[in-house]
């Protein structure tokens, strides 16, 4: 199975946020989406998700996707936590097999989602309400939905970033499971790099709506194209383990 | 009072707790119905209006009968219609636009509806084949112009919740300011009767108009069945829905229309009964949660509560009279709202 996005563009009230972007990922990738703020990595995501209009193609295993088609195969997780809501975090999950769910929910697909909650260790919260849980396992949450619904592809919108450093990992190597396992694409905009480069089968620099570079993350993350994307020094070293380490320098 | 949401419940048996939560408000209801027909200025006896109701006619008291059968069972299903009309059309408002303050009352569906009505009054306008049915009709198309106008202007800026709950409530006042005009403009005995549609009262049911009230209800609850999930999903937000596959605008437009329905069936034979649409859903809500396949039914079930509670008081108020069942609606509604959220340690709306 291949992802493969061409000539995508996307305006906003007749500003081009995202020009005319290409790009393929193979079956089971973790891709990772980096770029500086307002690069136009969101927006690329909710277009090739379907939720923003878009001009261009997108393509799975060779066939065009219509936009109505794509929430069927492509699940998309935003970055904000969304509102307030006494709905219960078993509900949530359930709600990842919306066309599945009739007047009565089957206990085999509410034990499925209990285990979808269980790879976070959140099956013991099943019953809370999301108000009652903090933003990072909110966050967890949606990912269990996410993965719930078994899409081909997972687009993940900054999913780490209300999670502690421990989680961070949880999260992000359950993707990367779950992609190994299952043959999904999973692509998430990220903007911790040196976490980003532990765990990307390829990277992708987006600047000013267009991709600046694509490829393995050692190619793609260099201190003169840091420089050049994001403005600052940055030092890119390898840990004694081989680990891509991206520090940012202060100036002087 | 934590009734939902408790962390060592289990999905079964949260979904257990809240089945037992709606069927003993059912009960609860049961019983304040039986009350609000006992209840009346006749002072009839409790035999003789047990008599009254199971008993052909021919067996009781003429009287008794009349009173019973077609003053007080109408009042009463009237009563338990409306409610369960507004707290539905209330929930529903709420769901679809992520608002605690959205009610067919305060996005001004209503105060339409009475403008409707009002005009009617004013102009003794009367529908040819059925006279009886022109003021209930002219506020059914109060209702209906407002719900246009709210469209139209969200319709426009793509159906957000915000420009919908913004037309809503400047079409709330549009539509108070014509009201008093009208009220302004009327003769002393038209401005009475004006007044005391507004009022919103039980007194002019018929099983005719509880008929039509319980045939749009049941007509909606039959609608509402297959988007039951994707209204849940709504409560995650537009875009978290939009990407778990809800068709957002249409869904938030077919409810819309089904909102219309339920409240231009509920104030069309009633008046204005402002407070039921904005509290019942709070109320089910705290009890039974968020989702939709037990939210729905319970603020039905509550506004049908508060409602049949309230036509009990407004009987009691003044004895040998009714006073108009809007006046005391929130009277009864309020201090129970104000007792969960005392009790309650939940921070959503």
């Amino acid at each position: 199975m291949t992802l493969a996005v061409k000539d995508l563009a996307v305006s906003l009230g007749g500003v081009s946020i995202v020009k005319r972007t290409s790009l393929t990922c193979a079956a089971g990738q973790f891709v990772m989406l980096i770029g500086p703020n307002g690069a136009g990595k969101s927006t690329l995501l909710k277009a090739v998700s379907g939720l923003l209009p878009s001009k261009g193609q997108v393509h799975l295993q060779d066939k065009p996707l219509a936009t109505a088609d794509r929430q069927s195969v492509i699940a998309y997780m935003p970055q904000d936590i969304g509102p307030v809501s006494s709905l219960t975090v078993l509900e949530v999950v359930l709600l990842g097999r919306l066309r599945s769910l009739g007047l009565s929910v089957p206990g085999a697909l509410a034990e499925a989602a209990g285990a979808a909650l269980d790879q976070f260790g959140l099956a013991a919260l099943q019953g809370r309400t999301l108000d009652a849980i903090s933003g990072g396992q909110r966050q967890l949450v949606y990912l269990a939905q996410a993965l719930f619904r078994q899409p081909d592809v997972l687009l993940l919108d900054e999913p780490t970033a209300a999670l502690d450093l421990r989680h961070q990992l949880v999260v992000l190597e359950a993707v990367q499971q779950h992609c190994a396992a299952h043959g999904t694409i999973a692509v998430a905009a990220m903007h911790d790099l040196t976490l980003a480069a532990q765990f990307a089968d390829q990277m992708i620099c987006l600047s000013e709506g267009l991709i600046e570079a694509k490829g393995p993350p050692e190619d793609v993350l260099t201190a003169d194209r840091l420089r050049h994307v994001y403005g600052v020094e940055a030092e890119v070293a390898y840990s004694e383990r081989g680990r891509l380490n991206v520090t940012p320098l202060r100036a002087g | 009072m934590a009734l939902i949401g408790s962390e060592t419940l289990t999905y079964v048996a949260l979904v257990r707790r809240r089945s037992l939560i709606l069927f003993s408000a059912a009960i609860a209801l049961t019983l304040v119905v039986v009350i609000d027909i006992l209840v009346g200025p006749a002072f009839l006896a409790f035999g003789d209006v047990v008599s009254a109701l199971v008993l052909p006619a021919s067996q009781v008291d003429p009287t008794v009968h009349v009173i019973v059968r077609e003053i007080r069972l109408p009042m009463t299903l009237m009563a338990l219609l409306v409610g369960a009309s507004l707290g539905t059309a209330g929930a529903l408002m709420q769901t679809i636009l992520g608002n605690p303050l959205a009610s067919p009352y305060t996005l001004g569906f209503s105060a339409a509806a009475g403008c409707g009505a009002a005009l009617a009054i004013l102009t003794g306008f009367e529908l040819p084949v059925i006279p009886d049915f022109s003021i209930p009709v002219a506020a059914c198309v109060g209702g209906a112009l407002a719900a246009c106008i709210v469209y139209g202007m969200a319709r426009m800026r793509g159906m957000t919740s915000e420009v919908m709950i913004l037309a809503g409530i400047a079409t709330l006042f549009m539509f108070q300011s014509l009201q008093s005009l009208v009220q302004y403009m009327a003769a002393p005995e038209v401005l009475q009767e004006i007044v005391f549609w507004l009022f919103g009262s039980l007194v002019k049911a018929s099983y005719l108009s509880v008929s039509i009230t319980c045939g749009i209800l049941l007509t909606v609850a039959l609608l509402l069945i297959p988007d039951v999930w994707k209204l849940t999903a709504l409560r995650l937000g537009d875009e978290r829905a939009q990407s778990l596959g809800v068709a957002v605008e249409r869904l938030r437009l077919k409810i819309f229309a089904l909102i219309v329905l339920l409240t231009a069936g509920a104030v069309a034979f009633v008046g204005t009964i402002g407070f039921i649409g904005l509290v019942a859903p709070h109320i089910a809500r705290m009890l039974v949660g968020e989702d939709q396949r037990v939210l729905l039914p319970m603020s039905a079930v509550t506004g049908a509560f508060v409602m049949a509670s309230a036509s009990v008081a407004s009987k009691l108020i003044s004895p040998g009279a009714i006073v108009p069942i809007g006046i005391v609606t929130a009277i009864i509604g309020v201090p129970f709202l104000f007792l969960l959220i005392a009790r309650g340690r939940r921070r959503f709306w």
